[in-house]
């Protein structure tokens, strides 16, 4: 088998157009390293995506946006490249409620920019201590400090955190859940099976947390904890 | 299948019932994917079980095409073992039914139910819609009757071709045993047993035939419709919280606020500032045709 260095984890949710777009900015990085997974909800399971040496496609039902085809394509990661050092969590982020959607999209694509491509793996091969790197200014801190969390889920989120051993003292996060992530520290946490778990938990259809909190909007916050709790640091680009 | 599409087409087979070509390994698929039937593959779950072959073979360039998976019934209970094979439920070429996704249980009916009950809520809690059939033991389901083109039994085509006559249900599900070196032949039966349907019944054969596509299309269009009804309550959603939004005036403010409110001349040694660091070109300046800001 092929031997891969980094796994883009791509959620494709809107058009087919999304999965071209993901291959010209692969073409871009020059480097046949790269392994692409894909999910796509459902509305595409007639379209029969082929599998292919470098390309892995699913296609599951909505739940949870984004982070719940994240953690199919965790589980899948894990399942078929537990080796594959690093692993690249990005969506076709459309925020078509906002009208700085595609402004804040353009940001968050930054990680897969061929020059912060490398920068970013030359710092992952050179720091041990580097967990997770993200787009300057998506990195955000809501913790008041007594333990509670400036947003909607805050009360959930301190029960997730507590249900799964997650409380690290570095409470940033990657807002946007696009991120490069160290794979060991996916297998440290997910190993075994608990991605699909997660999943199960996660709201359906179009999830909102500005009323309440979710549960889909607290593993936004809680993916980045999985490497702030075991003492690695975040860091942007 | 590309470099053989066209021969591929050319060896399908019209359906009148619906069709799994079962097998324990790998490979021996060849006739069953040529003739378009989904294979049926019995997965045996744990650590010495062949799901990771599984898993690599169905992920890989030669996995492209449909298939379905049969869990011996004593896998069923372990959640472990259903979260092993889970990416393959999920994968684009999984066989869709009406139902749902086929998962054949394999194995003494006793613990059938429990099992069941097990597979159902794990895969429910996944949004996965499968449709358990079971093998062996129970031959009757809601859907129609379970039935086995075995190798043992001779003349397998000869009898798909008196049951379509006598006894025939578009409901009722035929499993080609592959586990036998018949395989092949089974499906050389059933393509000539359909063949001599087609010439000497063609009216019933026509009949079957557009019965069973409607009804599968049927299934499709309604699957599709829900899908659809989810997407237009999430676009709706979208758009009134778009309409709601007031981001634009928010932005207003913070541009009139934070810069507008400041005198011209700070504002135009702001600029030269920017050109100093290398933000905006010299000749912005002054020439209003060239470009300002780097992409």
């Amino acid at each position: 088998m092929k031997t891969f260095e980094y796994a883009i984890l791509y959620h494709n949710y809107y058009d087919l157009g999304g999965i071209d777009e993901m291959r010209d900015r692969i073409a871009l990085l020059q480097d046949p390293r790269v392994l692409l997974l894909c999910s796509l909800p459902e509305k595409f399971a007639a379209c029969q995506l082929r599998q292919r040496s470098n390309e892995k496609f699913v296609v599951a039902a909505n739940i949870g946006k984004d982070i719940g085809g994240k953690l199919i394509l965790i589980h899948l990661l894990l399942s078929l490249y537990p080796d594959v050092p690093y692993a690249i969590l990005v969506h076709d982020k459309r925020s078509y409620q906002k009208h700085s959607g595609w402004f804040e999209r353009d940001g968050l694509f930054g990680i897969l920019e061929p020059s912060t491509f490398r920068r970013i793996a030359t710092d992952f091969e050179a720091d041990r201590r580097l967990g997770i790197a993200c787009a300057r200014g998506y990195l955000k801190d809501e913790s008041r400090g007594d333990g509670t969390f400036d947003t909607p889920n805050s009360s959930l989120l301190v029960k997730l955190a507590e249900k799964y051993h997650l409380r690290p003292t570095d409470h940033r996060f990657v807002a946007g859940t696009m991120f490069w992530i160290r794979t060991s520290l996916l297998q440290k946490f997910f190993g075994g099976g608990l991605a699909p778990d997660v999943r199960a938990t996660l709201e359906a259809g179009n999830v909102l947390d500005h009323a309440q909190g979710t549960n889909t909007h607290c593993w936004e916050r809680l993916l980045s904890w999985i490497a702030t709790k075991e003492k690695y640091i975040i860091k942007e680009f | 299948m590309d470099s053989h599409e066209g021969k591929i087409y050319n060896q399908r087979i019209l359906m009148l019932n619906r069709y799994y070509y079962f097998e324990e390994g790998l490979g021996g698929a060849a006739n069953a994917v040529a003739a378009s039937i989904p294979v049926t593959h019995l997965v045996r779950p744990g650590e010495d079980g062949n799901w990771r072959s599984l898993l690599d073979h169905h992920f890989s360039e030669e996995g492209n095409y449909p298939f379905c998976l049969a869990l011996p019934s004593e896998a069923c209970g372990s959640i472990q073992h259903l979260k092993d094979v889970l990416p393959l439920l999920f994968h684009p070429f999984y066989e869709r039914s009406g139902d749902g996704k086929p998962l054949f249980i394999d194995g003494p009916v006793s613990g059938h139910g429990e099992a069941e009950g097990v597979v159902t809520e794990f895969f429910g809690r996944q949004r996965l819609a499968v449709d358990l059939i079971p093998l062996q033991g129970r031959p009757v389901t809601r859907k129609g009757q379970v039935r086995w083109l075995s190798g043992r039994s001779s003349d397998a085509g000869g009898a798909y071709y008196r049951y379509c006559l006598s006894a025939y249900d578009p409901s009722d599900i035929f499993v080609v045993d592959g586990r036998e070196a018949q395989g092949g032949l089974l499906i050389d039966g059933l393509r000539r047993s359909l063949a001599d349907l087609e010439s000497r019944h063609p009216q019933w054969f026509r009949l079957a035939w557009d019965n069973f596509r409607l009804q599968k299309e049927r299934d499709r269009l309604a699957a599709t419709c829900d899908l659809l009804e989810e997407e237009k309550k999430i676009v709706q959603e979208l758009l009134e919280m778009s309409n709601k939004h007031d981001e634009v005036s928010h932005i207003l403010r913070f541009y009139r606020d934070e810069y507008e409110i400041l005198p011209l001349w700070y504002k135009r040694f702001g600029h030269i500032l920017k050109v100093g660091m290398g933000k905006r070109s010299f000749r912005s300046l002054y020439d209003k045709t060239t470009k300002k800001y780097k992409d």
